[in-house]
Protein backbone atom coordinates (compact mmCIF):
# COMPACT_ATOMS: atom_id res chain seq x y z
CA UNK A 1 0.00 0.00 0.00
CA UNK A 2 3.05 2.21 -0.45
CA UNK A 3 0.97 4.21 -3.38
CA UNK A 4 -1.15 6.10 -0.87
CA UNK A 5 1.67 6.95 0.78
CA UNK A 6 2.98 10.93 0.40
CA UNK A 7 0.71 14.42 0.00
CA UNK A 8 0.83 14.03 -4.12
CA UNK A 9 -1.77 11.20 -3.85
CA UNK A 10 -4.38 13.77 -1.71
CA UNK A 11 -4.33 16.05 -4.86
CA UNK A 12 -5.86 13.16 -6.75
CA UNK A 13 -8.24 12.91 -4.21
CA UNK A 14 -9.52 16.41 -4.36
CA UNK A 15 -10.99 16.37 -8.25
CA UNK A 16 -12.08 12.85 -7.66
CA UNK A 17 -14.53 14.08 -4.78
CA UNK A 18 -15.85 16.75 -6.95
CA UNK A 19 -16.34 15.02 -10.26
CA UNK A 20 -18.35 12.62 -7.79
CA UNK A 21 -20.34 15.05 -6.00
CA UNK A 22 -21.27 16.76 -9.72
CA UNK A 23 -22.28 13.66 -11.80
CA UNK A 24 -24.67 12.72 -8.42
CA UNK A 25 -26.10 15.90 -8.18
CA UNK A 26 -29.02 15.56 -10.97
CA UNK A 27 -30.53 18.83 -9.99
CA UNK A 28 -28.86 20.66 -12.49
CA UNK A 29 -30.75 20.91 -15.86
CA UNK A 30 -29.57 18.84 -18.75
CA UNK A 31 -28.44 21.16 -22.39
CA UNK A 32 -31.74 22.20 -24.31
CA UNK A 33 -32.62 19.40 -26.98
CA UNK A 34 -32.68 22.49 -29.64
CA UNK A 35 -29.01 23.23 -29.41
CA UNK A 36 -28.90 22.67 -33.03
CA UNK A 37 -25.22 23.77 -34.09
CA UNK A 38 -22.20 22.45 -33.04
CA UNK A 39 -20.37 25.13 -30.91
CA UNK A 40 -22.60 25.56 -27.51
CA UNK A 41 -24.25 28.85 -27.95
CA UNK A 42 -23.02 31.24 -25.17
CA UNK A 43 -26.39 31.57 -23.80
CA UNK A 44 -29.70 30.45 -24.29
CA UNK A 45 -33.09 32.29 -22.91
CA UNK A 46 -36.55 30.49 -22.94
CA UNK A 47 -39.96 32.07 -22.69
CA UNK A 48 -38.65 35.66 -23.50
CA UNK A 49 -41.01 38.76 -23.74
CA UNK A 50 -39.23 41.87 -24.46
CA UNK A 51 -41.51 45.14 -24.92
CA UNK A 52 -40.40 48.47 -26.65
CA UNK A 53 -41.60 51.70 -25.89
CA UNK A 54 -42.03 55.28 -27.49
CA UNK A 55 -41.23 58.56 -25.71
CA UNK A 56 -44.97 58.57 -24.38
CA UNK A 57 -44.78 55.05 -22.66
CA UNK A 58 -47.22 53.55 -24.76
CA UNK A 59 -45.82 50.26 -26.59
CA UNK A 60 -44.49 50.23 -29.98
CA UNK A 61 -43.23 47.21 -30.39
CA UNK A 62 -42.64 43.70 -28.53
CA UNK A 63 -41.37 40.33 -28.85
CA UNK A 64 -41.57 36.82 -27.75
CA UNK A 65 -39.84 33.82 -28.09
CA UNK A 66 -40.10 30.33 -26.85
CA UNK A 67 -36.47 29.31 -26.74
CA UNK A 68 -33.87 32.31 -27.68
CA UNK A 69 -29.67 30.87 -27.90
CA UNK A 70 -27.01 33.41 -29.37
CA UNK A 71 -24.49 31.91 -31.00
CA UNK A 72 -20.91 34.17 -30.47
CA UNK A 73 -18.79 32.89 -33.53
CA UNK A 74 -21.47 33.24 -35.98
CA UNK A 75 -23.05 36.69 -34.55
CA UNK A 76 -26.57 34.84 -35.11
CA UNK A 77 -29.10 34.37 -32.67
CA UNK A 78 -31.79 31.47 -33.50
CA UNK A 79 -34.97 31.93 -31.87
CA UNK A 80 -38.07 29.15 -31.60
CA UNK A 81 -42.02 30.23 -32.31
CA UNK A 82 -41.07 34.46 -32.07
CA UNK A 83 -44.17 36.65 -32.38
CA UNK A 84 -43.42 39.93 -33.17
CA UNK A 85 -45.90 42.89 -33.09
CA UNK A 86 -45.51 46.16 -34.10
CA UNK A 87 -48.19 49.22 -33.33
CA UNK A 88 -48.08 52.66 -33.08
CA UNK A 89 -51.39 55.07 -32.81
CA UNK A 90 -51.48 56.01 -36.58
CA UNK A 91 -51.09 52.83 -38.12
CA UNK A 92 -52.86 49.25 -37.97
CA UNK A 93 -50.61 47.22 -36.12
CA UNK A 94 -48.69 43.93 -37.46
CA UNK A 95 -48.47 40.49 -35.75
CA UNK A 96 -45.72 38.66 -37.15
CA UNK A 97 -45.05 34.78 -36.25
CA UNK A 98 -43.21 31.67 -37.34
CA UNK A 99 -42.19 28.43 -36.43
CA UNK A 100 -38.35 29.61 -36.05
CA UNK A 101 -36.11 32.63 -37.50
CA UNK A 102 -32.74 33.47 -37.26
CA UNK A 103 -31.04 37.02 -36.46
CA UNK A 104 -28.12 37.79 -38.25
CA UNK A 105 -26.20 40.58 -36.33
CA UNK A 106 -23.93 41.82 -39.24
CA UNK A 107 -26.72 42.16 -41.76
CA UNK A 108 -29.21 43.06 -39.56
CA UNK A 109 -31.89 41.14 -40.75
CA UNK A 110 -34.34 38.57 -39.70
CA UNK A 111 -35.03 35.38 -41.35
CA UNK A 112 -38.41 33.81 -40.52
CA UNK A 113 -39.27 30.20 -41.46
CA UNK A 114 -41.70 27.69 -41.16
CA UNK A 115 -45.88 28.75 -41.48
CA UNK A 116 -44.56 32.49 -41.61
CA UNK A 117 -48.01 34.46 -40.40
CA UNK A 118 -48.51 38.00 -40.64
CA UNK A 119 -51.80 39.48 -38.87
CA UNK A 120 -53.03 43.03 -40.36
CA UNK A 121 -55.10 44.49 -37.73
CA UNK A 122 -58.21 45.76 -39.34
CA UNK A 123 -60.67 48.38 -38.10
CA UNK A 124 -63.13 47.12 -35.31
CA UNK A 125 -65.86 46.13 -37.73
CA UNK A 126 -63.67 44.23 -39.83
CA UNK A 127 -62.37 41.01 -39.83
CA UNK A 128 -58.08 41.11 -40.22
CA UNK A 129 -55.99 40.43 -42.97
CA UNK A 130 -53.80 37.66 -42.56
CA UNK A 131 -50.71 37.10 -44.81
CA UNK A 132 -48.96 33.33 -44.87
CA UNK A 133 -45.81 32.20 -46.52
CA UNK A 134 -43.13 29.72 -46.01
CA UNK A 135 -40.40 32.10 -45.50
CA UNK A 136 -39.72 35.72 -44.52
CA UNK A 137 -36.98 38.08 -44.16
CA UNK A 138 -37.35 41.56 -42.04
CA UNK A 139 -34.38 43.99 -42.77
CA UNK A 140 -34.79 46.50 -39.87
CA UNK A 141 -32.11 48.83 -41.12
CA UNK A 142 -34.28 49.68 -43.97
CA UNK A 143 -37.31 48.79 -41.86
CA UNK A 144 -38.53 46.28 -44.89
CA UNK A 145 -40.25 42.62 -44.99
CA UNK A 146 -39.87 40.43 -48.08
CA UNK A 147 -39.82 37.17 -49.89
CA UNK A 148 -39.01 35.22 -53.12
CA UNK A 149 -42.10 32.71 -52.73
CA UNK A 150 -45.18 31.94 -52.69
CA UNK A 151 -47.85 33.79 -50.81
CA UNK A 152 -51.66 33.69 -49.52
CA UNK A 153 -53.41 36.88 -48.33
CA UNK A 154 -57.07 36.30 -47.10
CA UNK A 155 -58.30 39.54 -46.55
CA UNK A 156 -61.99 39.53 -45.38
CA UNK A 157 -64.23 38.01 -48.26
CA UNK A 158 -61.26 37.72 -50.56
CA UNK A 159 -58.58 35.90 -51.04
CA UNK A 160 -55.17 36.74 -52.78
CA UNK A 161 -52.63 34.84 -54.17
CA UNK A 162 -49.43 35.82 -55.88
CA UNK A 163 -45.38 35.05 -56.11
CA UNK A 164 -43.19 37.35 -54.11
CA UNK A 165 -43.82 39.96 -51.62
CA UNK A 166 -41.85 43.66 -50.53
CA UNK A 167 -43.34 44.85 -47.15
CA UNK A 168 -42.36 48.87 -46.33
CA UNK A 169 -43.31 48.63 -42.39
CA UNK A 170 -43.11 52.59 -42.00
CA UNK A 171 -45.25 53.32 -45.24
CA UNK A 172 -47.44 50.49 -44.45
CA UNK A 173 -47.75 49.42 -48.08
CA UNK A 174 -47.23 46.00 -49.08
CA UNK A 175 -45.92 45.14 -53.15
CA UNK A 176 -47.01 41.89 -54.85
CA UNK A 177 -44.41 40.96 -57.09
CA UNK A 178 -45.90 38.52 -59.82
CA UNK A 179 -48.71 36.14 -60.71
CA UNK A 180 -50.80 37.86 -58.70
CA UNK A 181 -54.69 36.18 -58.59
CA UNK A 182 -57.83 37.34 -56.50
CA UNK A 183 -61.10 35.37 -56.01
CA UNK A 184 -64.02 36.12 -53.47
CA UNK A 185 -64.60 33.69 -51.00
CA UNK B 1 -79.54 38.35 -61.45
CA UNK B 2 -77.76 37.42 -58.66
CA UNK B 3 -73.94 37.97 -59.59
CA UNK B 4 -71.11 35.53 -59.03
CA UNK B 5 -68.35 35.81 -57.10
CA UNK B 6 -65.53 38.27 -58.85
CA UNK B 7 -61.90 36.66 -59.77
CA UNK B 8 -58.87 38.57 -61.01
CA UNK B 9 -55.47 38.29 -62.47
CA UNK B 10 -52.41 40.86 -62.96
CA UNK B 11 -48.89 40.74 -62.58
CA UNK B 12 -48.58 42.59 -60.18
CA UNK B 13 -50.36 44.64 -56.55
CA UNK B 14 -50.36 47.08 -53.77
CA UNK B 15 -51.98 46.29 -50.83
CA UNK B 16 -51.69 50.15 -48.79
CA UNK B 17 -52.61 48.22 -45.42
CA UNK B 18 -53.85 51.51 -43.68
CA UNK B 19 -56.39 52.86 -46.07
CA UNK B 20 -57.32 49.18 -47.28
CA UNK B 21 -56.73 49.84 -50.93
CA UNK B 22 -55.72 47.65 -53.29
CA UNK B 23 -54.22 48.46 -56.83
CA UNK B 24 -53.55 46.19 -59.30
CA UNK B 25 -51.29 46.73 -62.05
CA UNK B 26 -50.39 45.22 -65.79
CA UNK B 27 -52.29 43.08 -67.65
CA UNK B 28 -55.62 43.29 -65.44
CA UNK B 29 -58.21 41.08 -65.85
CA UNK B 30 -61.11 41.30 -63.75
CA UNK B 31 -64.32 38.44 -64.20
CA UNK B 32 -67.40 38.90 -63.15
CA UNK B 33 -70.73 37.93 -63.57
CA UNK B 34 -71.04 37.81 -67.82
CA UNK B 35 -68.77 40.81 -67.85
CA UNK B 36 -65.27 40.69 -68.20
CA UNK B 37 -62.74 43.98 -67.61
CA UNK B 38 -59.64 44.13 -69.45
CA UNK B 39 -57.24 47.15 -68.03
CA UNK B 40 -53.94 48.62 -67.03
CA UNK B 41 -54.78 49.13 -63.67
CA UNK B 42 -57.83 48.54 -61.37
CA UNK B 43 -58.19 49.82 -57.99
CA UNK B 44 -60.58 47.86 -55.63
CA UNK B 45 -61.25 50.05 -51.60
CA UNK B 46 -64.58 50.53 -50.20
CA UNK B 47 -66.90 48.59 -48.38
CA UNK B 48 -66.03 44.58 -48.94
CA UNK B 49 -63.55 46.00 -51.78
CA UNK B 50 -66.58 46.45 -53.67
CA UNK B 51 -66.10 49.62 -55.40
CA UNK B 52 -63.63 49.23 -58.61
CA UNK B 53 -61.91 51.88 -60.79
CA UNK B 54 -60.62 50.64 -63.68
CA UNK B 55 -57.83 52.68 -65.61
CA UNK B 56 -56.21 51.90 -69.52
CA UNK B 57 -55.28 53.18 -72.87
CA UNK B 58 -58.60 52.27 -73.37
CA UNK B 59 -60.13 50.00 -70.72
CA UNK B 60 -61.68 47.09 -72.73
CA UNK B 61 -65.04 45.72 -71.29
CA UNK B 62 -66.58 42.52 -73.02
CA UNK B 63 -69.94 41.58 -71.79
CA UNK B 64 -72.02 38.22 -73.33
CA UNK B 65 -75.58 38.07 -72.26
CA UNK B 66 -77.65 35.11 -71.96
CA UNK B 67 -78.34 34.54 -75.99
CA UNK B 68 -74.26 35.18 -76.60
CA UNK B 69 -75.28 38.05 -77.71
CA UNK B 70 -71.66 40.94 -77.14
CA UNK B 71 -71.59 44.02 -76.18
CA UNK B 72 -67.72 45.90 -76.11
CA UNK B 73 -67.30 48.97 -74.45
CA UNK B 74 -63.66 51.16 -74.97
CA UNK B 75 -63.26 53.89 -72.62
CA UNK B 76 -60.20 55.37 -70.41
CA UNK B 77 -61.23 55.14 -67.26
CA UNK B 78 -64.49 52.79 -65.77
CA UNK B 79 -66.17 52.75 -62.34
CA UNK B 80 -67.75 49.74 -61.54
CA UNK B 81 -69.68 48.75 -58.24
CA UNK B 82 -69.35 45.16 -57.52
CA UNK B 83 -72.87 45.35 -55.05
CA UNK B 84 -75.14 46.91 -57.49
CA UNK B 85 -73.86 46.14 -61.04
CA UNK B 86 -73.73 50.24 -61.28
CA UNK B 87 -71.10 50.57 -64.42
CA UNK B 88 -70.29 54.18 -65.07
CA UNK B 89 -67.47 55.54 -67.59
CA UNK B 90 -65.97 58.81 -69.17
CA UNK B 91 -63.82 59.84 -71.92
CA UNK B 92 -63.61 58.69 -75.20
CA UNK B 93 -66.23 55.76 -75.17
CA UNK B 94 -66.89 53.58 -77.76
CA UNK B 95 -69.79 50.83 -77.56
CA UNK B 96 -70.11 48.04 -80.02
CA UNK B 97 -72.81 45.49 -79.95
CA UNK B 98 -72.76 42.62 -82.00
CA UNK B 99 -75.92 39.80 -82.77
CA UNK B 100 -75.77 37.71 -85.30
CA UNK B 101 -74.69 39.38 -88.45
CA UNK B 102 -75.69 43.20 -87.33
CA UNK B 103 -72.91 45.17 -85.80
CA UNK B 104 -74.12 48.44 -84.09
CA UNK B 105 -71.43 50.83 -82.88
CA UNK B 106 -72.17 54.03 -80.79
CA UNK B 107 -69.75 56.85 -79.81
CA UNK B 108 -69.86 59.40 -76.27
CA UNK B 109 -68.34 60.61 -74.27
CA UNK B 110 -70.18 59.59 -70.95
CA UNK B 111 -71.56 56.48 -69.71
CA UNK B 112 -73.56 54.72 -66.97
CA UNK B 113 -74.64 51.25 -67.29
CA UNK B 114 -75.77 48.12 -65.17
CA UNK B 115 -75.01 44.60 -65.98
CA UNK B 116 -77.27 43.54 -62.56
CA UNK B 117 -80.22 44.95 -62.84
CA UNK B 118 -81.87 43.24 -66.00
CA UNK B 119 -80.86 39.99 -67.48
CA UNK B 120 -78.84 42.36 -70.51
CA UNK B 121 -76.76 45.23 -70.27
CA UNK B 122 -78.53 48.29 -70.01
CA UNK B 123 -76.95 51.57 -70.69
CA UNK B 124 -77.25 55.25 -71.01
CA UNK B 125 -74.27 57.09 -73.19
CA UNK B 126 -74.18 60.71 -73.53
CA UNK B 127 -72.14 62.83 -75.77
CA UNK B 128 -71.90 65.88 -77.75
CA UNK B 129 -73.43 64.55 -79.26
CA UNK B 130 -73.42 61.03 -79.79
CA UNK B 131 -72.69 59.03 -82.40
CA UNK B 132 -74.71 55.70 -83.37
CA UNK B 133 -74.08 53.35 -86.43
CA UNK B 134 -75.17 50.36 -88.00
CA UNK B 135 -74.03 48.37 -90.14
CA UNK B 136 -76.00 44.84 -91.92
CA UNK B 137 -74.75 42.96 -94.69
CA UNK B 138 -75.92 43.97 -98.19
CA UNK B 139 -77.55 47.14 -96.74
CA UNK B 140 -75.60 51.11 -96.53
CA UNK B 141 -74.85 51.70 -93.12
CA UNK B 142 -77.51 53.96 -91.05
CA UNK B 143 -75.70 56.73 -89.16
CA UNK B 144 -77.13 58.87 -86.99
CA UNK B 145 -76.07 61.44 -83.99
CA UNK B 146 -78.41 62.63 -81.29
CA UNK B 147 -77.64 63.99 -77.33
CA UNK B 148 -78.28 61.02 -75.75
CA UNK B 149 -78.31 56.62 -76.34
CA UNK B 150 -80.62 54.48 -74.10
CA UNK B 151 -80.62 50.53 -74.37
CA UNK B 152 -82.46 48.67 -71.71
CA UNK B 153 -80.73 45.97 -72.36
CA UNK B 154 -83.55 43.49 -71.85
CA UNK B 155 -85.11 43.66 -75.13
CA UNK B 156 -82.57 44.89 -77.73
CA UNK B 157 -83.57 47.99 -78.64
CA UNK B 158 -81.83 51.12 -78.55
CA UNK B 159 -83.30 54.43 -78.26
CA UNK B 160 -81.68 57.65 -79.84
CA UNK B 161 -83.05 61.18 -77.77
CA UNK B 162 -82.59 65.01 -78.29
CA UNK B 163 -81.33 66.46 -82.05
CA UNK B 164 -82.16 63.00 -83.63
CA UNK B 165 -80.33 62.95 -86.99
CA UNK B 166 -80.51 60.11 -88.98
CA UNK B 167 -78.90 59.34 -92.46
CA UNK B 168 -79.19 55.99 -95.01
CA UNK B 169 -77.31 56.32 -98.05
CA UNK B 170 -78.90 59.34 -99.84
CA UNK B 171 -81.91 59.49 -97.19
CA UNK B 172 -82.31 61.87 -94.53
CA UNK B 173 -84.26 62.17 -91.45
CA UNK B 174 -84.26 64.88 -88.22
CA UNK B 175 -87.03 63.54 -84.97
CA UNK B 176 -87.19 64.16 -81.45
CA UNK B 177 -86.38 60.69 -80.96
CA UNK B 178 -85.75 57.50 -82.77
CA UNK B 179 -86.36 53.74 -81.81
CA UNK B 180 -83.85 51.12 -83.24
CA UNK B 181 -85.55 47.72 -83.19
CA UNK B 182 -82.72 44.73 -83.62
CA UNK B 183 -85.05 42.21 -83.53
CA UNK B 184 -87.68 43.40 -86.12
CA UNK B 185 -85.08 45.99 -87.36
CA UNK B 186 -87.98 48.81 -87.43
CA UNK B 187 -86.79 52.27 -86.88
CA UNK B 188 -89.34 54.32 -85.66
CA UNK B 189 -89.33 57.91 -85.21
CA UNK B 190 -91.28 60.49 -83.15
CA UNK B 191 -91.75 64.31 -82.84
CA UNK B 192 -91.01 65.58 -79.04
CA UNK B 193 -93.94 66.23 -76.80
CA UNK B 194 -94.22 70.04 -77.74
CA UNK B 195 -94.67 69.42 -81.21
CA UNK B 196 -91.41 71.79 -81.95
CA UNK B 197 -89.60 69.18 -83.73
CA UNK B 198 -91.47 67.18 -86.00
CA UNK B 199 -90.38 64.31 -88.07
CA UNK B 200 -88.84 65.30 -90.91
CA UNK B 201 -87.53 62.60 -93.90
CA UNK B 202 -85.92 63.44 -96.72
CA UNK B 203 -85.21 60.49 -99.32
CA UNK B 204 -84.31 60.63 -103.41
CA UNK B 205 -85.17 57.70 -105.88
CA UNK B 206 -84.13 57.04 -109.20
CA UNK B 207 -86.97 57.30 -112.20
CA UNK B 208 -86.76 54.55 -114.67
CA UNK B 209 -84.49 55.29 -117.65
CA UNK B 210 -87.20 54.82 -120.48
CA UNK B 211 -89.25 57.59 -119.08
CA UNK B 212 -86.26 60.17 -119.90
CA UNK B 213 -87.54 61.87 -116.67
CA UNK B 214 -85.06 63.61 -114.43
CA UNK B 215 -82.75 61.25 -113.12
CA UNK B 216 -83.57 61.91 -109.90
CA UNK B 217 -86.48 63.60 -107.83
CA UNK B 218 -86.35 65.22 -104.69
CA UNK B 219 -89.68 65.20 -102.25
CA UNK B 220 -89.21 66.39 -99.30
CA UNK B 221 -92.80 65.09 -97.26
CA UNK B 222 -93.77 66.17 -93.61
CA UNK B 223 -94.80 62.91 -91.84
CA UNK B 224 -96.04 62.90 -89.03
CA UNK B 225 -95.42 59.99 -86.50
CA UNK B 226 -94.88 57.50 -89.88
CA UNK B 227 -93.96 53.82 -89.27
CA UNK B 228 -90.79 53.55 -91.87
CA UNK B 229 -90.41 49.83 -92.62
CA UNK B 230 -86.43 49.73 -93.26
Amino acid sequence: MTFLKGRSMLWLLVPATFAIAYWWDRSTESKPDFVEVSTNPDYYLSNTQTIEFDTNGQPQRSFTTEKTLHYKEIMQTHLLKPVMRFNDDQNPSWTVSSEKAVSNELSEQLTLEGNVTIELERRPSESNAVLTMPVLKIDFASETAFTDEQIELIDGRFRMTAKGMQADLRTNNIEFMSEVFTEEL
Amino acid sequence: ATLEKSRLRSDRSNLDVQNNIIIYRDNVIYEHGNMTIYADSLTKQGENAGTITALGSPVKIHYVDETGETTDIDAPKIIYRQQSGELSASGDIKIVQSSGIDKLTLLGNQLTANQGVTEGFGFVLNGAPTEFRIEQPSQPAIYATADQLRSNGKDKQTELVGNVKLQQGDSNMTAAFLTYDGTSKVISAGKSDSGEQRVETEFFWEQEQGDNATSSQSATEQQTEKEQQQ
